[in-house]
């Protein structure tokens, strides 16, 4: 085993010093002459956040399953550990190898929050690579990303050799292939990003022209005239070609610290078929595809086999849309409990089944019910498609009351499109009325205090959703409207909130363009890092980095879009038509549902690919 | 229900899983080769695993114990085999024995633990002068005096009652550093750590108040020469009380 990179009296000397060692059960060393290309993931958080993310973990054991590659894995080191690092002259390592992350052929990060982009930069800057793709030569590795946040593509383009859009799970080892090949052939790093071009779902930046108009808009984004037959005019996210056969794996790290979900999760589907017009992933990862009992049942087994956890928890976007969610609960059952397994199933809706359910598997932690009515109203209910009515809510917490449950929270969002000040005071109402039920229940008996929380969050528009064109609130503004919601709440009732300005900052960079990279890059000049956590997060730096390039944050948020307005995004196809979250931002503005997909086909577009529950559904 | 008790090393990146980790880390592998290991009563049952005394985080040992509580009787050997090729790299099983009923805890006996330090001592004096040094502070059985963290937090207390040897059978590794063996007291009742004994006995030698830090000391107070860094520390074995190795 090769000796560790940081001396033992630095680990000592810092927090939780398991972070940095690697050598967990079921991670990956290769010998010399086993690889042609070294490469790692990396993630733009501390280890304790990555080893949490199941996609992550997924392409690790993807690409090391992959003949002549050898993956490890680069997180951002805690602050305490990095000021150390620095101080000594030491550079951004691998986990698995111990060695220089600058020393490999490839880098992939992995974009999960907008917020991580400052850990971006930090982390290159570390590993001694340079922070932009222009000033790379021969001797630096390839930088690329994929991920959620890696959709629009603008506010990293400078920093990123190239993208992959849409689902890894082929295109990753297409991409190591292309440049296993150039490798060998000895390519040079231009020639070989050329090669990797071809590859379908890839974006390369440097070979598109960007351009503002007068007043400084965004006005398009072309592919330069010399690159014109390898960069397409818009990239089409890929996805795979079968969901039902992808890659799932049979061996996961099993981590020798305490990590955020440190358990099995099984995806047991792709998607989502509900549409909520704020929801970012409804969108980008249709269509909706699921996996069959049998192939999760028959990979649970090899997964408890191999890592030997205490826990396997469902995962996907809402559990109960599972289509053979009894039957797939059942099956697990049968050989969870020889073992002492315990089986989670989050964001279920709750109903009569799902309480069933949740009995069934003994998950039921009376201390935690969690409800997401997302808005105060029916009417801003309605505005932003989410299927849930008051009955609905009040029926569910009156079986969870009978059932012994005594606390509840009740997750919304504030700023949404079209809110007003009624939507505020009809969160503080439905509050009131869940307070009331539970004392209408246990009305002349001894009983426990009820523990009701309302948790707020500010809504920030996102791309690729009928919410692209909308205003974000300002600071001031968020501010306001959360002391609506707090005067007219109950002091039975607990309030918790987002930070406006982490909030703020978010809706900059997710709707931002090529010039908010030199923002962030600023801002990382000048000390940022880990911003997604509000210990470091300094929002004063930003502004000042905001200014210093001629920009405000307001400038990308408070401005209403035009509909016939190009966007930064434009050049990325998910599937998704923009005529299509055009005619649901209008249906919106009237407050008309739109069917969930599993019911009717709204013609979404993403029907284009075949795959999934779209297949042999009617387009209207 | 059957008792087996396993005598482990934990050395390499190993030596960074605190004690509490380390029971996820038996549990997890008990899960994978299918151990029909107890578990406890209650509203949150855990595996009925009991290790020895917590080692400091980043000390290596020969000397960690564990005892699993298993419903069934089961082969040592074949148990000790699955365990070797289950547990993660740095967690080597070196025997198991099964435990005869009403059989106390490891810790019971224990009153010692033998360790291998490594040093790097000062460039202006030879090992042999610095470990006779040592021997020299200890046979005179002056008090040691040093800051010791306990329950009820951090006094300056004599340690040299709990020294039983310190700076025995020493070499040299290479240029300035140094490898050498102490005995200290261990167990339940006192316990003393390598390095504080270390910086006790580097402390005296070189007439440093043992409240301050060598960088707080006026210049020319303190003997320099006698400054040195505690590298590594590996617990070799338990003792007794007559100072015999446990099994």
């Amino acid at each position: 085993m090769s000796e560790l990179y940081l001396p033992d009296s630095m680990l000592l000397s810092v927090e939780k010093p398991g972070r940095y060692i690697g050598g967990e059960l079921n991670s990956v060393i290769k010998a010399d002459g086993q690889y042609d290309v070294h490469m790692a993931m990396c993630f733009a958080d501390v280890y304790d956040i990555g080893m949490s993310h199941l996609g992550f973990k997924l392409l690790y054991h993807l690409l090391n399953d992959q003949e002549r590659v050898w993956c490890e894995r680069v997180f951002a080191p805690w602050p305490d550990l990095e000021d150390k690092m620095r101080a000594g002259g030491y550079r951004l390592f691998t986990l698995e190898s111990q060695c220089e992350a600058r020393t490999l052929d490839m880098l992939s990060f992995s974009l999960q929050y907008e917020m991580s982009y400052t850990n971006v930069i930090n982390m290159l800057d570390l590993a001694g690579v340079p922070v932009k793709s222009k000033d790379r030569d021969e001797s630096d590795p390839i930088v690329f990303c994929g991920g959620p946040s890696a959709n629009n593509t603008e506010p990293m383009a400078e920093f990123f050799d190239f993208y992959n859009l849409g689902e890894g799970e082929e295109m990753l080892p297409e991409i190591v292939e292309v440049y296993r090949q150039c490798k060998l052939a000895g390519k040079n790093r231009s020639e070989t990003l050329k090669e990797i071009a071809h590859v379908s779902g890839v974006y390369v930046p440097a070979f598109y022209d960007c351009t503002f108009d007068e007043s400084g808009m965004f006005a398009s984004l072309e592919p330069k005239p010399e690159y014109a037959d390898i960069a397409p005019k818009r990239i089409r996210k890929r996805l795979v070609s079968d969901f039902e056969r992808s890659y799932l794996p049979e061996t996961m790290i099993v981590p020798n610290i305490e990590v955020v979900h440190d358990r099995i999760m099984l995806e047991i589907f792709r998607g989502c078929t509900r549409g909520c017009r704020f929801c970012q992933a409804g969108f980008i990862y249709r269509p909706v595809r699921e996996r069959t009992p049998e192939t999760l049942v028959k990979a649970a087994k090899k997964l408890l086999d191999s890592t030997g956890y205490e826990e396997i928890s469902m995962l996907s976007l809402s559990t109960s849309d599972y289509s053979r969610l009894g039957e797939l609960t059942d099956d697990l059952l049968e050989i969870t409990v020889p073992k002492r397994v315990s089986i989670a199933l989050p964001s279920l809706r709750l109903d009569s089944f799902s309480f069933e359910l949740m009995e069934k598997v003994s998950a039921v932690r009376k201390s935690g019910l969690t409800f997401a009515p997302e808005a105060g109203t029916q009417r801003l209910r309605d505005i932003i498609n989410k299927g849930v009515n008051e009955e609905d809510l009040l029926r569910s917490c009156r079986t969870a009351f009978e059932g012994g449950w005594s606390t509840v929270k009740l997750y919304f969002m504030l700023g949404l499109p079209f809110e007003t000040d009624e939507d505020l005071i009809g969160i503080a109402e439905l509050a009131h009325k869940v307070l009331a039920l539970y004392d209408e229940i246990h009305a002349g008996r001894k009983a426990r205090r009820p523990n009701i929380t309302v948790s707020v969050s500010t809504f920030v528009p996102k791309p690729f959703t009928p919410f692209q064109w909308a205003p974000q609130i300002p600071v001031p503004e968020i501010i306001r409207r959360q002391n609506v919601i707090k005067e007219h709440l109950s002091r039975r009732v607990s309030f918790s909130w987002h930070d406006p300005e982490t909030s703020v900052l978010e809706g900059a960079i997710s709707r931002g363009d090529r010039r908010i990279g030199d923002v962030i890059y600023d801002v990382w000049k000048a000390g940022a890092r880990f911003d997604a956590w509000q210990e470091f997060l300094d929002y004063g730096r930003w502004m000042e980095a905001f200014a210093k390039n001629g920009l405000h944050a307001e400038d990308f948020n408070r401005r209403e879009r035009g509909l016939d307005e190009a966007l930064p995004w434009d050049h990325v196809d998910v599937g998704v038509t923009k005529a299509f979250l055009k005619r649901e931002l209008g249906r919106a503005q009237q407050g008309i549902v739109t069917p969930n997909c599993a019911e009717k086909c709204s013609g979404c577009g993403v029907q284009s690919y075949g795959r999934g529950i779209c297949v042999g559904k009617i387009q209207n | 229900m059957e008792k087996y008790r396993i005598r482990f090393c934990k050395e390499g990146r190993a030596k960074y899983i605190s004690h509490l980790d380390l029971l996820k880390v038996f549990t997890r592998c008990g899960r994978r080769i299918d151990l029909d290991l107890e578990y406890s009563q209650g509203f949150n049952p855990h595996a009925e695993i009991v290790f020895s005394a917590p080692l400091p985080l980043g000390m290596t040992s020969e000397a960690e114990y564990v005892d699993l509580q298993l419903a069934h009787e089961t082969d040592p050997d074949k148990l000790l085999e699955l365990l070797k090729r289950s547990l993660p790299s740095g967690i080597v099983p070196l025997k198991i024995r099964k435990l005869e009923p009403g059989e106390g805890s490891v810790m019971k006996p224990v009153r010692f633990a033998r360790y291998r330090l490594e040093a790097r001592t000062g460039e202006n004096i030879t090992p042999e002068i610095f470990f006779d040094s040592v021997k020299r502070c200890l046979d005179s059985n002056e008090p040691v005096m040093t800051a010791k963290k306990s329950k009820s937090g951090t006094k300056v207390v004599d340690i040299r009652p709990m020294i039983v040897s310190f700076g025995t059978d020493f070499k040299v590794v290479e240029g300035n550093n140094v490898s050498f063996e102490a005995v200290l007291a261990a167990g339940n009742e006192v316990n003393l750590r390598p390095e504080v004994a270390f910086k006790g006995i580097v402390d005296k030698l070189s007439g440093t108040d043992p409240s301050k830090t060598p960088e707080d000391a006026a210049p020319g107070e303190t003997d320099d020469s006698f400054l040195c860094e505690l590298l590594t520390a590996r617990k070799m074995e338990f003792l007794d009380f007559e100072q015999k190795p446990l099994w």
